[in-house]
């Protein structure tokens, strides 16, 4: 119950700080509109270029404001209130990992949405039939069929989502130890700097043992083959099918988890709001 | 003592080589209102943090209700630090929801009425007030939960001498009569008259705690005796 309340509150303040720049894109949009209404070319050309800065905007923008929003709510002042509520830490955690993955995917899944409409706008028809025809052209070729694909990027979107857990994660734990290690006159600064770091080491780790374990995702199809027989991927792969590798994934996944418990642990022992 | 509330023992903190708390031990009674002085950086606002449950890096052991510092201890501690801690995206009405969803102790219609007396409306936003508007809001928040320990920081250094009056009769009346109050102020002629006991804090230790009715009895102010204790060497 507790821990629904804090995560409608940490909602209400992600809303409130992205609020601008997602208002920002709606007034490109509603320009690109009055552009065909109006049937000038010059702000058809302008509101579309604007939507794509905006576009970038926002996703450089959330990133920050997730840094920004947990460093005020927890290290700031609003930390006097975060920590004095009669919660329990790991639900602060939860809660603030939760909203930074939800408003990281929104601009993620804005900013993909935006290049879809872009595209259709600018290159019209004819943009459409571009399409269809390179679908036409891959069933042709004997490429992975439209069941294959669909599935595969379900499946790839799932890794999509553990990717942006494992990012949140890493930001939390990043803005945390600057807190907690007296760097905090870094500010942001330190706190990417340490999430680089961070990424960059548990990253490449997480390929190295997927690497070593080589655990494969095959799906051809609605089926899906988990295997770590690497010929038997490639002869899969050479009928169609599409596969990739699956444990680098598991072990973010348990990466992530380590990094919240580690968030969790500071916020308890070495927290010390200024 | 079976009226003891808060049990402070041997309390060590400190911040790098500079100690903040040097084995400090209080007890706090039910029904007391508590003066908390000291000179800048004398380790009164650690306390009320570590009371707060807001530092755990610690040595020795605090007892609020016979617990641990905690989330069930929080339920009972209402604390108004020395700073605006609400978040900047709120008015007053949300502010005070956002009390009523997260304290059980908390009085919704009675901030309301608190608002309202303060001359605070409800859609008022909290980044367009004044800091002694701010400071109002955050005083009838606070006092506004029927909890047993209130740790009060400087709760009026930004309001303006008129309304002090007002707000100290406000505090009074707006406590249960077996809370805590405890107050860390610099304002020592201007509150005296409140506190039952005082407590004065050097060095991150205690140098005096005694009644107030003590102290007068010697024909002394609490600002004499203060500036009586702080004018040697004792810290």
């Amino acid at each position: 119950m507790m821990l629904g309340k804090l995560i409608k509150n940490d909602i209400k303040t992600g809303l409130y700080t992205v609020a601008n720049v997602y208002f920002a894109a709606f007034v490109a949009i509603a320009f690109m509109m009055f552009g065909v209404l109006a049937k000038s070319g010059t702000i058809k050309v302008l509101s579309s270029v604007a939507l794509s800065v905006i576009m970038v905007v926002i996703l450089v923008f959330t990133f920050f404001a997730v840094i920004s929003m947990f460093n005020k709510s927890v290290y700031g002042n609003v930390g006097y209130l975060t920590l004095t509520l009669p919660v329990k830490e790991w639900q602060i955690v939860f809660s603030k990992t939760l909203t930074g993955i939800l408003f990281i995917l929104i601009s993620y899944i804005s900013f993909i949405t935006s290049n879809a409409f872009l595209f259709v706008y600018i290159l019209g028809q004819k943009g459409m039939q571009t399409v269809i025809e390179l679908w036409q052209q891959m069933e042709i070729m004997g490429l992975p069929s439209r069941e294959t694909l669909e599935l595969y990027l379900i499946m790839k979107s799932l890794t999509g989502l553990i990717a942006v857990f494992f990012t949140v994660s890493s930001l939390i734990i990043a803005v945390s130890l600057v807190n907690v290690s007296g760097i905090d006159k870094f500010g942001t600064i330190g706190s990417i700097l340490i999430f680089a770091l961070l990424t960059g080491f548990l990253t490449s780790l997480a390929n190295k043992i997927g690497k070593m374990i080589n655990l494969n995702m095959v799906i051809y199809g609605k089926s899906v083959v988990f295997t770590f027989s690497n010929s038997f991927v490639a002869r899969q792969n050479e009928l169609g099918a599409m596969s990739f590798e699956l444990s680098r994934y598991f072990f973010l996944i348990v990466f992530s988890l380590c990094l919240c418990a580690a968030a969790t642990f500071l916020i308890k022992k070495r927290v010390n709001v200024k | 003592m079976s009226d003891t509330l808060v049990s402070l023992r041997n309390i060590k903190k400190s911040y790098g080589r500079k100690i903040a708390l040097d084995d400090l031990s209080v007890d706090l009674f039910k029904g007391q209102i508590i003066g908390l002085f000291g000179p800048n950086g004398c380790g009164k606002t650690t306390l009320l943090k570590i009371m707060a449950g807001l530092i755990h890096d610690y040595n020795g052991s605090v007892l609020i209700d016979g617990s641990f510092p905690s989330p069930e201890t929080k339920q009972i501690v209402a604390f108004l630090p020395d700073r605006i801690f609400l978040y900047d995206w709120m008015n007053a009405g949300q502010a005070l929801s956002f009390f009523r969803d997260f304290y059980a102790d908390f009085d919704y219609d009675k901030a309301k009425a608190l608002l309202e007396k303060f001359s605070l409306s409800s859609k008022d936003k909290i980044k367009s007030m004044s800091k002694g508007m701010q400071e109002k809001l955050l005083l009838s928040l606070i006092m506004s939960r029927k909890a047993k320990l209130y740790l009060l920081d400087e709760p009026l250094a930004g309001v303006d001498p008129a309304a002090r009056e007002a707000i100290l009769d406000f505090i009074l009346q707006n406590h249960s009569k077996d809370s805590i109050i405890l107050m860390a102020t610099h304002l020592i002629n201007d509150l005296e008259q409140m506190f039952e006991r005082v407590v004065f804090m050097g060095e991150g230790r205690v140098l005096v705690d005694d009644s107030v009715e003590n102290i007068k009895s010697r024909g002394v102010s609490i600002e004499d005796a203060f500036k009586e204790v702080f004018r040697h060497d004792a810290w």
